[in-house]
């Protein structure tokens, strides 16, 4: 299991540059909205929008997941010495903590930039934690489906995309009002009722992915 | 000893070969032989229990268990697709299935028997097609499991390296090994089993 998180994560970062792009984004992003905004606005929309474009930066990587595994023949190779659910979990946990670790590294100069008390960080870091866990599981199985049924997958991601919308109104509240905290329990039940039968169905995808 | 019971298999509602049933002790060399779309390829993965048949099963082992049920990696599987990252370097290709199957001790073996030393840190993606299949073919070392199931294996190779091929081929058999090989070349080894799918179609 070990080995093939640790192979992920290069695979990851040597050849999608995940690390890089996830930094390079989360920059951008903060970047922008510092531009656009007034200057009485930009701490309370600037805080939400760094928080909230995490699940867009998974967008593009679904391709790459699990299809280009297939196309080179590493997938039928894994699946004889792997499960198909340590194959999975090695994928969402290296993918997890690519993104995990650039916003980690950006998140001090969120927290100079926007001038934020320490209390308000705890909870946007709690937020983005809980974000990268649920966009990752939603890319996980989005990329499996395009593994398992090879064309005409683009409609399926539109279709599962939804299933971060509730985590992400919960995040803005959140931050608007960093005291009301059972904000922070829901996010954490969303995520354990959406993050476990994600994966398990990605698992059984997998599996399955050369009986169609 | 690996049998078959009563093996089919049909896609997409045709049938691509049914009731195939028998049995290949240690030792055996077996090419599986058929036209273009027979299933050569759908037999090696349902033997490497990554595709389930429509039929009948395969087991394996001293204990004859269905290889669904065997502990993982029970076979060494080499296929159309050679399994190796273009973008990384032979040696972190070799390093990683070495880690995958736990034989880190094997390296230097597998990297000597196929003479990949001069090209050890050259990106796949710069390899030619008879190298990237000696890089696939260095997991035949690597891996330890007494079954291998190898789809046209040969392609791409010049002659030395076919028959050091053979060579592995035929030491694993005489080790106690099986060896599935799925040929549209006639078996160079005399003493081979040929298992022809075309008998077996609908």
């Amino acid at each position: 299991m070990k080995t093939l998180i640790f192979q992920e994560i290069i695979i990851h970062n040597r050849i999608y540059n995940l690390f890089k792009y996830s930094l390079m984004f989360f920059t951008f992003c903060i970047l922008s909205v510092t531009m656009i905004s007034s200057y009485e606005n930009i701490q309370n929309f600037g805080i939400i929008f760094s928080v909230i474009t995490i699940p867009l930066a998974f967008l593009s990587l679904s391709s790459n997941l699990i299809k280009s595994d297939i196309e080179d023949g590493t997938m039928e190779i894994l699946l004889t010495s792997r499960s198909a659910l340590q194959i999975i979990f090695a994928k969402y946990i290296s993918l997890c903590l690519c993104v995990i670790f650039s916003f980690l590294l950006l998140s001090p100069i969120i927290y100079l930039v926007y001038d934020i008390q320490l209390s308000l960080f705890a909870i946007i870091i709690l937020c983005a934690l809980m974000l990268i866990l649920l966009s990752s599981a939603i890319i996980t199985i989005i990329a499996s489906m395009q593994g398992y049924f090879r064309s005409n997958t683009n409609f399926l991601s539109v279709l599962i995309m939804p299933l971060i919308i509730p985590s992400i109104i919960l995040s803005g509240i959140l931050i608007q009002s960093p005291f009301d905290t059972h904000y922070l329990f829901i996010m954490l039940g969303i995520n354990l009722v959406i993050i476990p039968p994600v994966l398990y169905l990605s698992a059984y995808l997998i599996d399955n992915i050369y009986n169609i | 000893m690996i049998s078959l019971h009563s093996l089919s298999l049909a896609i997409q509602n045709k049938e691509l070969f049914k009731n195939i049933s028998m049995s290949f002790l240690p030792s055996s060399i077996v090419y599986v032989r058929g036209e273009n779309g027979c299933g050569k390829t759908s037999l090696l993965r349902i033997i490497a229990a990554i595709q389930k048949p429509t039929g009948g099963r395969v087991t394996f082992g001293i204990n004859s268990k269905p290889v669904f049920t065997l502990n993982k990696p029970h076979c060494t599987y080499i296929g159309h697709h050679l399994g190796i990252k273009q973008e990384l370097s032979v040696f972190e290709n070799i390093k990683f299935w070495s880690e995958i199957f736990d034989s880190p001790e094997l390296i230097s073996a597998s990297i000597t028997y196929f003479s990949l030393e001069e090209i050890l840190d050259k990106k796949c993606y710069e390899l030619s097609a008879g190298n990237k299949k000696k890089v696939a073919l260095s997991r035949l070392i690597l891996c330890p499991s007494k079954l291998w199931l190898l789809d046209e294996v040969d392609s791409n190779l010049d002659q030395s390296n076919k028959e050091l091929l053979l060579n592995l081929i035929v030491s694993h058999a005489n080790n106690g090994g099986i060896a599935f090989i799925a040929s549209h070349n006639p078996p160079p080894i005399k003493t081979a089993q040929i298992l022809n799918l075309s008998d077996y179609s609908a």
